[in-house]
């Protein structure tokens, strides 16, 4: 089949370095010139970026926001009307059913339709009907669909339903917008994609998706808008790196092993000397190694896989590790763990970090004696302050305002615990006693933590110099340290060195694995839905009803795959382990969608870290971990063009 | 996109009416004191400036006066409770707004004034700025829905109240400590009080809501709401400077603005400054104008400088001409003079009518080039038949009206003239009328061309009514349907007399109808709720002079025949069946809109307004004898001017007078009961018949001879007992029921 292409829709591939914030920008300055009167619409994946681009940006004709402010935003003036509200309780009448029923007698639920009850005296999907007079974004990961709540994912599930269903909403955003941006498209759900596609395609709106696969950090892009990519302009490239320097510009083409996506060095690059080529450390000990080239490169970046490392690295480890663990921030939704305790501003929406940084602000200005921002600070913060303190009157309310804060100063040095710390300000008048309810039981282990880690997180903020690939998109360093290790236990799952290993076996580009990827996982997908269970409830009984289909299914994808040299190498082993022993165990091995999932993370991940180097480029490999290919992948690190050390024949 | 509709409710006369504009211009027609001025302003300040002077007194005064009574007692015995005031006036506003119940129709405010704008777009038009605004999701319903809603809010209120508070208690203290005959009056002080605050409470809210104007809407900026119109305006009342301080300057202005829309022009005004610039340097004006005045302050300058540390700086000349201060320039040189055969002309020669409507196309045209299709563009023109006489208005008119067409401008011109009317197509038609003195109503012909679409002809009825007495209707407080002139001079006069003089002030259409169209008349009428007498006459046979003949005898009038089966069921009723019609009432239609009156048994068998007349004055019935000489003496009295049929006997022709002779060749004419054959220049019918029978004429006349004789010169006798002062011992008894039933 022949695809047309899209005249109006836009894919815009920027790697990383190209310049992809700058284009925006730039795209959006040379639109208002030429069509002053076109309304644009951006979409950033992040608050942040949200914020960062709107930094250059106002004008009312301009609307940047997330994907979830956007849609609530846009379609909210639909959520008291009669013909939604049906709607919405032909899509969830099944689960609100389910849940009133509560067969499997789930104690949590159960509190749920008590505490229901007792508020309004009833409840069953009638009543329900009747007391839903709108629904409502929830702005959390758990739908209440008891009131009409909807959840960051399934706000984006039923506005992907109207704009299907509704024609006059579809055409409302074109008729609204005449450019739109997405950026980070690779991050972006693939309904949200489709939605904006079908509502561009049929409109003289010009649709611009900004982004870079390679970069793709999330797993909401699940493979379904793979058809429609094939059909979008790809005439607007940026094909220049601006930040680094030409050996490893050559070196990440040589990394992303694919044409398209070849990038140019720019001419100011080519004048920047590095201090040593780009290199591939070997060693069996990594963090004496780190500790030593630090002290050469005392400015380098540290980059870590695992937010846990990262924060461990700065002495704030214990802080993550509670802050994750919070219910909020325990699956990869938005705002993170890492999000609140790295966000400074009063739009922090965790009550504690707001707090806690709140302080910490308000002590930088005491610092700087600044009377004004002091007063300031407190106004605009009039939740957690107590708003008499705001207003200075007299000399004598400039002693009583300089007294408190010497308090605090030496209680926020001195105290040991977090909790410790919360329970001396509460008493103090300076704050808004109320605020503390917010900060409530879930807290408990958090607010063990001693606080030195806070002050820890506190100084790697006011200079960052270690971070996550996932961290700090888009920053460049001149020097890198990039520590490439496995993510094994903990979500986001990467296994950097089955990677290195495939790598050296096989000839891998992006395009590659990720279509093995979505085809593999849909072969699983069909084969358990055939099954008809999930896959962690297969046991013994099923399997043997089932292993005739089982056997046939498998068969038929090995000889599908069987030239894939990326089935044979992850996945193959597996399914003959099964077919030689049907184990429960085995065929859930089988089933486990994430083992190369993790091997193309772990891809993108050594491309992002390289990337993110402007002059000098370090990679720190344990070697014990490449025993088993050292000498293969020793030959495709120098063939791709790094220097190769091996510390272990040295020291 | 058009702005399709607007709705107003409770703002000054208007309770809740609504009228549709069409996609050209839009006629809105009212006599003064329909209230179509402050409609206009009031759409004007929402849509133009936002600068919306509110007052209570705008509020129509049956709300305001209600709501206070109403409040008057809760006002009254929470101030009573002596409260710290802080709490008061948290009580009186939690009062109002029944902050403690969840039911917020249990609200004890006056019904807000609502304009509503309801926007249409179609397929083709880029609507942008628009789009956040469509609520339906019916892929049908291509209208944006809005309303602008003056009222007070929680807060609003809530402030004011605080301000006056001290006030309103003091007033409320005067209320306790009288106790003699003015209490009343500080009773209405008091309230007068209440509502000051209310009005003080007002603020404007603009939404955008759902086609039914439900809750569900969503406010929007008011100044948001007013970007997305281009209005302009132009005012009735506006002083062309003509009139008032002899600068005739106001069109060479326009006339210079326009023509910064022109590309060469612009291209010149870019250039100009630096041209005017050169001869200014060459003639080294600034080192002349630096002499002149420069040095004359130098030692002064000098002096102050040293005292000051000698840091001043020294004055220097320059000189910049830019586009900005062109203008002015070219504005105060340019003046529009009319040429006419080589003499020029200025502005104020050609009279203030002409400069308006040039005043008005230059308008226009700047208008014109401003029209954004990103914007509902609308252009209000306020009464631009000012200052113009009936022809010039309707040239002017014609050419509005194309000019509109042609540039796809939608307006509204808000007029009194019947001109202007008279232009219009009636779908294009509204209409303002007062009800009373405290209410008007539009109404929207539009709806009312499709409410008689499926009726051909009365269609074209209409259309073609429309140019003839249709526009005095649209004005009037009272119609007259009338069948001939006599009728029409006759009311007229009688309206000067004192018992008619409620009904002399109304403005009163006469409208003259033959009989079959009377009738066709209803729609119109009971669309604009219209009270109309039909003024009608017996017309039974005249050949039956008896009582008995004549109670059988059926009427050959049309409009009662139509009326009468309208009521009846009978196509032909007999004079006994009209009489007993009438007596019973039932000649009333339309719910009392209609009264279709004529002579009853009060004009004693009379069948025409004439008879009646004589009837009355002569005290004997139509059909009664009287003797031929007996009528020329009464007539030589009462100087009345009827023709007393001649006697056969030829000494008596001289008593004709000329203007007699005169008439009767004219009967012969234009009387189709006139036997044209009959050689007998002077014979009449009566006399046929009789030479016919071969009998001598009788000497007996009655006053049907009389009337039958006078024919046309029934004007003349008119014209005779209007200026004899017989009007009142003359005037009919249905003739004064009638107007009496149109006064009431």
């Amino acid at each position: 089949m022949v695809t047309t292409i899209v005249n109006n829709i836009f894919l815009v591939n920027a790697p990383a370095g190209s310049g992809k914030t700058t284009k925006i920008k730039s795209m959006i300055t040379s639109s208002r010139i030429k069509y002053p009167n076109n309304n644009i619409l951006c979409i950033t994946y992040t608050k942040r970026a949200a914020e960062e681009l709107k930094k250059d940006i106002e004008s009312e004709d301009i609307q940047i926001s997330t994907i979830h402010s956007f849609l609530h935003q846009f379609l909210k003036i639909y959520f008291r009307k009669k013909e939604i509200i049906d709607l919405y309780f032909e899509i969830y009448n099944d689960q609100i059913q389910k849940s009133i029923i509560n067969k499997e007698e789930k104690e949590n639920i159960t509190r749920k339709n008590q505490k229901y009850i007792d508020k309004f005296g009833d409840l069953s999907l009638d009543f329900i009907k009747t007391n839903v007079d709108q629904i409502y974004y929830n702005e959390t990961s758990y739908n209440h669909l008891y009131f009409g709540g909807l959840s960051h994912d399934d706000l984006l599930a039923f506005s992907a339903l109207l704009f299907d269903k509704f024609p006059k909403i579809r055409k409302r955003v074109t008729q609204k917008y005449q450019e739109i941006f997405i950026d980070e498209y690779q991050d972006t759900a693939s309904k949200v994609l489709k939605m904006f596609y079908d509502a561009v395609i049929e409109s003289n709106s010009t649709l611009y998706l900004l982004g870079d696969k390679m970069q793709q950090i999330y797993s909401s892009y699940d493979g379904t808008f793979e058809e429609e990519f094939k059909t979008l302009n790809r005439n607007i490239n940026l094909e220049t790196n601006y930040r680094s320097i030409p050996d490893i510009v050559r070196l990440l083409n040589n990394i992303y092993n694919d044409k398209n996506y070849e990038q140019k060095y720019s001419k100011e690059n080519r004048l920047l000397e590095p201090n040593h080529a780009p290199r591939v450390i070997f060693t069996n000990d990594i963090e004496s190694r780190l500790e030593l080239e630090q002290e050469n490169y005392p400015e380098a970046l540290l980059l870590y896989l695992l937010n846990q490392q990262r924060f461990d690295s700065i002495g704030a480890g214990q802080l993550f590790f509670h802050t994750k663990r919070l219910k909020k921030y325990s699956n990869n939704n938005q705002p993170s763990a890492v999000d609140v305790m790295t966000d400074n501003t009063n739009g922090n929406t965790d009550p504690l970090y707001r707090l806690l940084f709140a302080i910490i602000k308000l002590l930088t200005y005491y610092g700087d004696s600044n009377l004004g921002r002091i007063t300031n600070h407190l106004r605009n913060n009039k939740n957690i302050f107590n708003t008499s303190k705001c207003t200075i009157a007299s000399r004598n309310d400039i002693n009583e305002l300089d007294e408190s804060l010497n308090k605090l100063l030496k209680e926020y040095q001195k105290c040991e615990k977090i909790k410790e710390f919360l329970e001396v300000i509460k008493e103090d008048t300076l704050f808004n006693a109320n605020y503390f309810d917010e900060i409530d039981q879930e807290y408990g282990d958090l607010l063990d933590v001693k606080l030195e880690q806070f002050r820890a997180l506190k100084l790697y903020l006011d200079n960052p110099r270690v971070s996550t690939q996932h961290g700090v998109k888009g920053e460049s360093h001149d020097s890198v340290f990039f520590i490439a290790a496995d993510s094994i236990r903990h979500s986001p799952f990467v296994y950097m060195h089955t990677f290195l290993e495939l790598w050296t076996k096989v000839d891998l580009t992006l395009e590659s694995i990720e279509s093995f990827y979505y085809e593999y996982v849909m072969w699983i997908d069909e084969t358990i839905e055939e099954i008809g269970c999930k896959a962690s409830d297969i046991n013994s009984g099923i399997l043997k009803e089932k292993s005739e289909y089982l056997e046939g299914r498998i068969n038929e994808l090995c000889t599908h795959f069987k030239e894939n040299p990326i089935f044979l190498n992850l996945c193959v082993d597996d399914y003959n382990k099964y077919l030689e022993n049907k184990l429960v165990r085995n065929i859930k091995k089988c089933f486990k969608k994430n083992k190369v999932y993790a091997v193309l993370s772990a891809f993108r991940l050594f491309y992002v870290g390289c990337s993110r180097a402007r002059k000098n480029l370090t990679i720190f490999i344990e070697r014990s971990n490449v025993e088993a290919f050292y000498d293969e992948i020793t030959a495709k690190l120098k063939n791709i063009g790094f220097d190769v050390e091996d510390d272990t024949l040295t020291y | 996109m058009f702005l399709r509709n607007v709705q107003i409710q409770n703002y000054r006369k208007f309770q809740q009416e609504s009228f549709s504009l069409s996609n050209e211009i839009t006629l809105l027609a009212g006599a003064n004191n329909s209230g179509k001025t402050s409609l206009i302003n009031l759409i004007g300040s929402i849509l133009d400036d936002g600068k919306i002077t509110f007052n209570i007194s705008d509020i129509p005064v049956k709300l305001t006066k209600k709501w206070v009574d109403d409040i008057y007692d809760i006002f009254y015995s929470i101030l009573d409770s002596e409260k710290v005031s802080a709490e008061t006036v948290e009580e009186l506003t939690k009062k109002i707004f029944d902050k403690e119940s969840s039911n917020p129709s249990k609200e004890l405010l006056i019904p807000p004034t609502v304009v509503r704008f309801i926007v249409e777009y179609n397929e083709d038009d880029d609507i942008r700025n628009f789009a956040d605004f469509i609520m339906s999701l019916d892929p049908k319903n291509d209208y944006i829905y809005f309303e602008h809603v003056i009222e007070p809010t929680y807060k609003s209120y809530k402030e004011a109240l605080t301000e006056r508070f001290t006030k309103l208690k003091q007033r409320h203290r005067q209320i306790k400590i009288t106790h003699n005959d003015s209490k009343s009056l500080k009773i209405k002080q008091f309230k007068d009080m209440i509502l000051d605050i209310y009005q003080a409470s007002l603020v404007s809210k603009c939404y955008y809501c759902d086609s039914d104007f439900s809750d569900n809407k969503y406010e929007i900026d008011t100044s948001r709401f007013r970007k997305l119109f281009n209005y302009k305006y132009i005012n009735a009342g506006r002083t062309l400077d003509d009139q008032t301080n002899g600068n005739y300057r106001s069109l060479s202005k326009n006339m210079v603005d326009l023509a910064k829309h022109n590309e060469k022009f612009r291209s010149l005004l870019d250039e100009l400054p630096d041209q005017i610039m050169d001869p200014i340097r060459d003639a080294q004006i600034v080192d002349k104008v630096r002499q002149a005045s420069i040095s004359g302050l130098s030692n002064a300058i000098e002096a102050i400088a040293k005292a000051n540390g000698g840091n001043t700086a020294s004055m220097v000349l320059d000189i910049d001409i830019n586009e900005e201060t062109i203008a002015p320039l070219l504005n105060q040189i340019t003046s529009t003079k009319y040429d006419y055969q080589g003499h020029y002309l200025n502005e104020a020669s050609q009279g203030l009518g002409y400069s308006n409507m040039i005043y008005i196309l230059l308008q226009l045209e700047s208008y014109k080039r401003k029209i954004d299709p990103l914007l509902v563009n609308i252009f209000v023109i306020e009464e631009p038949e000012s200052h113009m006489h009936p022809q010039m208005q309707r040239i002017f008119g014609k050419y509005l009206q194309d000019y509109y067409n042609e540039k796809k401008i939608q307006g509204l011109i808000s007029t009194h003239s019947a001109e202007m009317v008279r232009l219009t197509e009636l779908k294009n038609l509204r209409v303002s009328r007062p009800v009373d003195h405290l209410e008007s109503k539009i109404y929207d012909f539009s709806l009312f061309k499709r409410k008689i679409r499926g009726d051909i002809t009365l269609d074209n009825f209409y259309d073609w009514f429309y140019e003839i007495g249709f526009p005095d209707i649209v004005f009037a407080d009272r119609v007259i349907l009338y069948e001939g002139d006599t009728e029409r001079l006759f009311i007229r006069k009688l309206l000067t007399l004192d018992k008619f003089y409620e009904l002399g002030q109304k403005y009163i259409a006469y409208v003259q109808v033959g009989g079959a169209y009377a009738h066709k008349y209803n729609e119109v009428i009971e669309f604009l709720k219209i009270k109309t007498l039909i003024l009608t006459d017996l017309d039974y046979k005249k050949s039956a002079t008896t009582k008995e003949d004549i109670i059988k005898s059926k009427t050959t009038n049309a409009t009662l025949n139509q009326y009468f089966n309208k009521s009846k069921g009978i196509k032909t009723p007999t004079v006994e069946e009209l009489y007993s019609w009438k007596e019973n009432g039932e000649n009333i239609f339309s719910e009392g809109l209609i009264l279709v009156n004529f002579q009853g048994k009060e004009e004693r068998f009379s069948r025409t307004l004439e008879e009646a007349m004589l009837a009355k004055h002569y005290d004997i019935s139509a059909v009664t004898e009287k003797e031929r000489s007996k009528w020329v003496e009464d007539r030589k009295h009462d100087q009345l001017r009827y023709t007393i049929p001649q006697s056969h006997k030829k000494s008596e022709t001289d008593e004709i007078d000329d203007w007699e002779l005169e008439d009767k060749n004219i009967i012969q004419e234009t009387d189709i009961e006139v036997n044209n054959s009959t050689d007998v220049g002077v014979t009449t019918i009566e006399q046929k018949e009789c030479i016919d029978n071969g009998e001598e004429p009788s000497e007996m006349i009655t006053i049907r001879e009389i009337v039958k004789h006078t024919g046309n010169s029934k004007t003349d006798f008119m014209y005779s007992v209007i200026l004899n002062d017989m009007i009142i011992r003359m005037l009919p008894y249905y003739i004064e029921e009638g107007l009496e039933w149109l006064q009431q």
